[in-house]
């Protein structure tokens, strides 16, 4: 063999692709560390914590309780405004602010980050806040949204609806550095994505507020490693060799794969610890919803058998579909009412006799229970057996 | 002693619709060199699958209730008739000698491709294995699973026959206890009644196990998918990588893990309406046609969309007969659209929609869900770096038909997200993916053919010699 040809001859296949592969990743992860590091490729200023007890309510009303500050209602004109002073610091050396708040339900109010500089301290800025499902997103910040200066105090605006209280546990203004960006990264790539109601439409929800989803940084990393392989591959004049191609492209897809199948085997393990081994019943008993389970079976076992007709009232739409799964196979309509009807304009007349209503946290009829009556808003009224009544807001009526 | 009494109930009623259903393909494909198991198969079931609950309607409109024998003797009559028509097909050596005639193709393979082979069969029966187990063990959890199918699938289960479900003002009306009410009354029966069917043979309504049909059917696209590709040329290392490949998508898993929603019944039925449409236009095997307008009849029978996909096929049909005639219809199509964009009214029910000449800008969450979060691994970044690097395949004649079916798709697509009443459920994000996941088995293999090279001489060898492995 002449030396030119030992020259050209291309190396082992697969050790090109996966060189070129981790290559690419390493420039990825380099330049996405860099973006988030603030600078600091050492270390940064410390980390800025204002737990719940430095927090003061301005407006609305609420308590602190334990470590947390609980939100309970709006003031009238529907907002709630938690203050607190810090130790003044460099907005550019703090990037990015992440509040530690519990949801309060299903029904989720706007909140927005509030805050004030030292150079402008007439003026108030403001930068929306995003829930995610179990949290709000770390709210990145720069100097466009007056982010800048130096910040003397912070606050968290609530506005609209608040159905249930708000918990707020902290605010935290974390340390930037590249070691911080990368554990980052790090945390936001390996975070597990358990199922949930929402998983068929959107189970990887919380992937867009990253730095850098795994799976764009994998896109980037396989374009880069093919471009890469190409260039290299024309400069040496070696032949392109498709399994190159294939391999910098399939070992980007098992990144992604094993990354999901470790998802998999840690939902399997934790639906098998909830759920093996029971009944449909045991297993209801075991879920999260099990205490309307156990109302609804409560129902079901003061009912004649099945079918029974339940006209089924709640103003919670989503608690009102579940819990009328449960009452199945009753003839259960929990779907009279849309998500924004919450009064019944059915005629009293229009019930059938035998017919059941259950009223369950309703405001739309109320129920007489000293004239057993089932009483409209506007005083109509409709005659009915008490078949099952509960203090908290439950009334399982038929219809005389 | 539980599991085995639920095996008992739960093997005969998926083995009997999907033997059956796999018996029918067989006779169905009078080749002369013997029968295409592994297509059978994989078609069988879905095919087999709704046979039998095209069972359960006939003897609900004739007033008898279901049990057991009642459903089992005639499947297992259809199955006897199907094994007598296609009992050469039957015999022992024939089935296997093509067994260890297959085994023997592996075997023989050079060391990396046998190992991709093996590999990438391996992580599809992991991958599988898992999803069966969380099948079998959560209750349902995905919204609208207790919200409009497994309600009519609980009460046909207690009364063992279709009670009508009905509109609102015909419940609150009519008094009736037998006249039910859902979020969708209106919506098929197709997937309840497989739910109510397996319950039936399983004795109990057991709200996990009565999904078993949703691991099947995503094992039945594998097998169908596999089938498929090889039949389309492909080597076996090719067409097991590209198996894995679609069985390994997240969102595909999430609609088996979480089972319960038709949506996935609607991916497999497209998907193999898509190929099997294809491989006639390729072929001109009647086989494949009857499969491909059988499969979009029942993707018809399983939800609204079913209907919008089936149309989506009539233009590649057209293309296969007279491609001049296909692509004037498809430029009709279009012209057609953008008429109604600039001239139409503001709004037209069509199909359970309504097509709004208004333009809603969902870009932004539908780019979130294809390029940002990890639902569909690099699928959509491959497809869309094919579809440019390799446009010139796109149009050679033996994949036009297909390009043809993409671009419908892709157009009825756009429609419903940028022009419909549903642009609120891609922007809420409820429906993106959801729709998206109708048309990804058929992509995928869109995806495939894009990569072969094109060789006439080597393809058409290659045909041959895979034929008798699908």
């Amino acid at each position: 063999m002449s030396p030119a040809s030992a020259v050209a001859r291309p190396p082992l296949w697969w050790l090109t692709a996966a060189s070129f592969l981790v290559a690419a990743y390493a420039v990825v992860l380099v330049v996405l560390v860099a973006l988030h590091a603030g600078g600091n490729w050492i270390g940064g200023p410390a980390s800025i914590t204002v737990p719940a007890a430095g927090f003061e309510l301005v407006r609305g009303k609420g308590h602190r309780t334990g470590g947390t500050f609980v939100v309970e209602a709006l003031d009238p004109a529907g907002t709630a405004i938690l203050s607190a002073r810090v130790a003044p610091f460099a907005a550019d050396q703090y990037p990015r602010v992440d509040w530690k708040l519990a949801p309060p339900g299903p029904t989720r109010p706007t909140l927005a980050l509030l805050w004030r500089t030292r150079e402008r301290p007439d003026r108030t800025f403001v930068k929306p806040l995003q829930w995610q499902e179990t949290r709000v997103a770390p709210l990145e910040l720069a100097e466009s949204d007056g982010w800048s200066g130096t910040v003397i105090g912070v606050a968290l605006a609530v506005r609209g609806e608040l159905a249930q209280p708000l918990v707020l546990e902290a605010v935290v203004i974390p340390e930037i550095s590249a070691a911080s960006a990368a554990a980052g990264v790090g945390r936001q790539w390996t975070a597990r994505h358990p199922f949930k109601l929402t998983s068929i439409t959107f189970p990887f929800d919380d992937e867009r507020y990253e730095d850098l989803s795994l799976l764009t940084a994998t896109a980037l990393a396989v374009g880069l490693g093919l471009a890469g392989y190409v260039m290299l591959a024309r400069r040496r004049r070696w032949p392109l060799d498709a399994r190159v191609l294939w391999a910098v492209f399939l070992g980007g897809w098992l990144v992604l794969d094993a990354r999901w199948q470790i998802n998999l085997w840690r939902q399997h393990r934790e639906t098998a610890q909830q759920f093996a081994g029971k009944t449909t019943e045991e297993k209801h008993l075991a879920a999260v919803d099990h205490e309307m389970f156990t109302l609804m079976r409560e129902l079901r076992d003061a009912l004649p058998p099945a079918p029974v007709r339940i006209l089924f009232l709640s103003d919670n739409l989503p608690l009102r579909e579940r819990a009328a799964f449960f009452l199945y196979p009753h003839n259960v309509n929990a779907f009279y009412l849309s998500q924004f009807r919450r009064t019944l304009d059915l005629d009293p007349d229009h019930l059938h006799a035998g017919d059941h209503v259950l009223l369950f946290l309703f405001s739309g009829t109320t129920y007489d229970r000293s004239a057993k009556m089932l009483v409209w808003p506007d005083g109509r009224r409709r005659a009915v057996d008490e078949v099952l009544w509960k203090a908290d807001g439950v009334a399982l009526l038929r219809v005389t | 002693m539980t599991l085995l009494r639920d095996l008992a109930g739960l093997v005969p009623g998926i083995a009997l619709p999907w033997i059956a259903g796999t018996l029918f393909v067989v006779a169905l494909d009078r080749r002369a060199d013997g029968p295409r198991w592994l297509h059978g198969a994989g078609y069988g079931y879905v095919l087999g699958a709704f046979a039998a609950t095209a069972l359960m309607r006939a003897l609900s409109a004739v007033g008898v209730h279901w049990n057991v024998p009642v459903l089992a003797l005639p499947t297992l009559a259809l199955a006897a008739l199907l094994a007598w028509s296609t009992r050469r097909s039957l015999q022992p050596g024939s089935v296997r000698a093509r067994c260890s005639s297959a085994v023997r193709g592996i075997a023989t393979l050079p060391a990396w491709p046998r190992g991709v082979f093996l590999a990438c069969l391996a992580l599809v029966a992991i991958r599988i294995a898992g999803l069966a187990l969380e099948v079998a063990w959560r209750p349902l959890l995905a919204w609208d699973s207790w919200t409009q199918w497994a309600t009519k699938a609980r009460v046909w289960f207690e009364f063992r026959w279709m009670a009508p479900f009905v509109s609102q003002q015909e419940w609150l009306a009519s008094g009736d206890p037998m006249r039910f009410v859902d979020m969708h009354s209106y919506y098929p029966a197709t997937v309840p009644l497989l739910q109510t069917w397996t319950g039936i043979f399983l004795g109990r309504w057991d709200e996990s196990l009565m999904n078993a049909p949703w691991v099947v059917v995503v094992v039945a696209l594998g097998i169908a998918f596999y089938a498929q590709l090889r039949r389309a040329g492909e080597s076996a290392p090719r067409a097991m990588l590209g198996t894995y490949l679609l069985l390994s998508l997240p969102l595909l898993d999430i609609h088996v893990a979480l089972a319960g929603t038709a949506d996935i019944f609607i991916a497999v039925t497209y998907g193999l309406a898509a190929i099997s449409l294809w491989h006639w236009a390729r072929t001109r095997d009647r086989s494949d046609l009857a499969l491909a307008v059988a499969m979009a009849l029942i993707a018809m029978t399983i939800k609204v969309e079913g209907l919008l996909w089936a149309l989506t096929l009539v233009p590649p049909a057209i293309v296969a007969v007279n491609r001049r005639l296909g692509l004037a219809l498809v430029a009709a199509l279009v012209a057609a659209a953008l008429l109604f964009l600039a001239l139409g009214p503001e709004e037209l029910p069509l199909f359970g929609y309504v097509l709004r000449t208004r333009f809603t800008n969902v870009t932004l969450p539908l780019a979130q869900h294809l390029f940002v979060m990890d639902n569909w691994h690099l699928l959509w970044y491959a497809a869309a770096a094919l579809i440019v690097l390799r446009y010139r395949r796109a149009l050679a004649p033996d994949v036009l038909p297909m390009t043809v079916t993409m671009l419908a798709a892709c157009g009825l697509v756009l429609v419903v997200f940028y022009f419909s009443s549903a642009a609120g459920g891609v922007d809420d994000e409820s429906l993106v993916n959801r729709m998206l996941l109708q048309v990804v088995p058929a992509l995928a293999f869109y995806v495939a053919l894009l990569l072969r090279p094109i060789d006439a001489a080597r393809r058409s060898s290659q045909l041959q010699a895979n034929a008798a492995d699908a």
